[in-house]
């Protein structure tokens, strides 16, 4: 805001005074990005919003933008970015496990291209979380989420995950949590051998806990479609391999509830909607899905 | 013999490398009471748990160190070369020699053997599914990766070239068949495979292609090793693909090229159709005219091309009034198996670039 010199009575120059202090207090940042989708980001008026980065030899990484009004209040760069900023809906990319409502942008084209998607995470009452999903690489793909939090009016990353290196993969659900209104996150992270071996599969549940002011991580077990059971790995994934189960794990019996030391065939899922979809999902194989509940050895050791 | 690069001790330089050599050494070794010199588990900072355990193993060893004598190694501290290092070195069971450190790494390993870099070597070298140039690069790799630090790298048992059916049966990597530097023999996954390394409490910890149990434990020093094979490949030059891919390597930078042209420069060289990738993928049906969409590499190579009745129609009459033949099409003359016929072109032609991929070469 501007000061011009005004030669008035001494009151009016208090009330001019007063405004500009007023003015003055209003600027507290650079005007925020234009945004392709934003997120609650909980009381004074917060929001998240996700905008296309600037690029640096030729990565363009998005942000994410915490914005009050027209003004920006802080940047976070995301990790991965595509070989051009621009943000446009995603063509459904399989990479992501995105639950349902959660839309996706790609920014950069064919093997340089990446998708990313933002979601709320309630982690309690009045602290409303952003979780961002990004997925990116061609020969390779590689998966990574990081979450964050309004902090003294500044974005602050809570936690960070990617995949592992090699034949990995991964999703996280926003889950609800124990106390009512709030969430958490569970952390699937899987790894298929070359050998034959089922896949190695792990949960993590992400409680909020505030008098750490941190994420505690628990085990977990989340509802499984079952697409068959098999006496040997190699029949499992032969199984996998009809066009329609591509999604699909193996692994042991043991972790869906078997006694018969066999192999499932399992797309683990956030909760009995997803469940109930996947279920209804037509398949030309001949395989019959039944709901089971996926608990790796580490939950089962806690029962 | 492994000997530190710098002084450790107390105001001095205490390298990364060497503080974790050193403590890694001190916690392998036991005292008299089967206990280890170092109680805790090693780590790369100087702290005064690192003087502690010195000062306890050069006591124990009095005779052959004389720490704190005139003209010796003061006491809780090591140099380079002297006493200490050598007593620890004598000090360790057979099961833990010869120990590697790579500089500014944390992590201490088992040397690998000879014989094993040389026949992983051997086999890149003589593996007819390479191309000459890439092959050639890639065993220097494993080469000087042994010879700087006897550390043997090796091909994972998917990472060589893939033909079309395998690279289709890949379900982690959105490229389809031809897509994939794989394909084309100039790219290859090449790990730790049997890499030993020392667990913070001393154990051996034999590990996989990807370093999965270190990334476990720390992903950073798991990202150190990766740096020092990169380090190397840089120079001869070999390109990865991080930050999306840490194990694989390939001839060309990922940005000097375009694979999907490069795909249809191939195809349009051995195969019988004419082709494009803008839009992916689109071919004249091999009739000489117009380039119809027909779908994605997958698509294409599972005999499932999504031709459309009315390209192909269109296709089919514009390449009979080429040829001054009367006959016209019409879509509802467009059955099953005419699409069947010309799916399975396509595929073949997508089977020539297989058969051809030593011919591939990178296009803009």
């Amino acid at each position: 805001m501007t000061y011009r010199p005004i030669v008035m009575a001494s009151g009016t120059v208090m009330i001019v005074a007063l405004m500009l202090l007023g003015c003055k207090k209003q600027d507290v940042g650079p005007a925020a990005s234009a945004s392709v989708t934003a997120v609650d980001a909980g009381k004074d008026g917060l929001s998240y919003h996700l905008v296309a980065g600037q690029c640096a030899n030729q990565i363009c990484p998005p942000a994410i933008e915490l914005v009050r009004g027209q003004q920006q209040l802080d940047r976070a760069v995301l990790l991965f970015g595509g070989d051009a900023a621009e943000l446009r809906p995603a063509q459904e990319d399989a990479t992501l496990v995105l639950q349902p409502g959660i839309a996706a942008w790609t920014s950069g084209s064919d093997a340089a291209a990446v998708t990313t998607a933002i979601q709320s995470v309630t982690l309690e009452q009045d602290k409303p979380a952003l979780l961002a999903q990004q997925s990116g690489g061609f020969e390779h793909v590689k998966r990574r989420y990081d979450l964050f939090a309004v902090q003294n009016g500044k974005l602050r990353k809570l936690w960070s995950a990617e995949d592992g290196a090699g034949p990995a993969y991964s999703a996280v659900f926003v889950v609800p949590a124990a106390t009512a209104g709030a969430q958490d996150l569970v952390l699937m992270r899987g790894f298929t051998s070359a050998e034959a071996q089922p896949d190695d599969i792990k949960l993590e549940r992400l409680h909020w806990n505030s008098a750490s002011d941190s994420l505690k991580a628990g085990t977990a077990s989340l509802p499984a479609v079952t697409a068959g059971r098999f006496t040997t790995v190699a029949k499992a994934r032969a199984a996998a391999a009809d066009g329609c189960h591509d999604r699909y794990a193996v692994v042991p019996g043991s972790a869906v509830g078997s006694t018969a030391g066999d192999f499932a065939l399992i797309q683990i899922v956030p909760d009995q909607a997803a469940a109930a979809s996947e279920l209804a999902r037509p398949c030309a194989a001949s395989a019959t899905k039944s709901l089971a509940t996926f608990a790796p050895a580490a939950a089962r050791q806690q029962e | 013999m492994v000997d530190i690069t710098a002084n450790v001790g107390a105001k001095l330089a205490n390298k990364v490398h060497d503080v974790s050599l050193v403590e890694a050494m001190l916690r392998i070794v036991k005292n008299a009471k089967g206990a280890p010199y170092l109680a805790a588990d090693y780590q790369h900072n100087w702290r005064d748990a690192t003087k502690t355990a010195i000062i306890a193993f050069q006591t124990d060893h009095a005779k052959a160190i004389g720490a704190g004598q005139k003209g010796k190694e003061p006491l809780g501290e090591v140099l380079t070369g002297a006493a200490t290092i050598a007593a620890l070195n004598a000090a360790l069971p057979a099961t833990h020699k010869p120990l590697r450190i790579i500089p500014n790494t944390h992590t201490v390993y088992l040397e690998g053997a000879q014989a094993d870099a040389t026949a992983s070597a051997t086999a890149i070298r003589t593996d007819t599914e390479f191309e000459s140039t890439f092959k050639s690069l890639l065993a220097q790799l494993v080469d000087t990766m042994y010879a700087q630090h006897k550390i043997v790298l090796k091909i994972t048992p998917t990472g060589r070239r893939r033909t079309f059916a395998q690279q289709a049966a890949e379900v982690k990597t959105k490229a389809g068949p031809g897509e994939s530097n794989h394909n084309w023999g100039r790219a290859s996954d090449i790990g730790f495979k049997g890499f030993q390394w020392i667990q913070g409490n001393g154990a051996i910890k034999k590990d996989a292609d990807w370093l999965n149990s270190l990334e476990a434990v720390s992903g950073v020093k798991s990202t150190q090793l990766w740096d020092a094979r990169d380090a190397l490949a840089k120079a001869l030059p070999l390109y990865n693909l991080r930050p999306y891919e840490i194990i694989h390597l390939q001839l060309y930078r990922e940005k000097t090229f375009n694979i999907f042209n490069s795909l249809v420069a191939l195809m349009n060289s051995v195969g019988k159709m004419k082709w494009s990738a803008s839009p992916r993928y689109s071919a004249d049906f091999g009739l000489g005219g117009q380039l119809y969409a027909v779908g994605t590499s997958k698509q294409i190579w599972s005999g499932n091309a999504p031709i459309s009745k009315i390209d192909l129609a269109a296709a089919l009459n514009a390449h009979a009034k080429a040829k001054k033949l009367a006959k016209i099409y019409k879509v509802a003359d467009i059955d099953a198996k005419m699409v069947s016929t010309y799916q399975a072109a396509l595929k073949a032609d997508f089977q020539a670039a297989d058969t051809n991929w030593l011919k591939w070469t990178k296009v803009t």
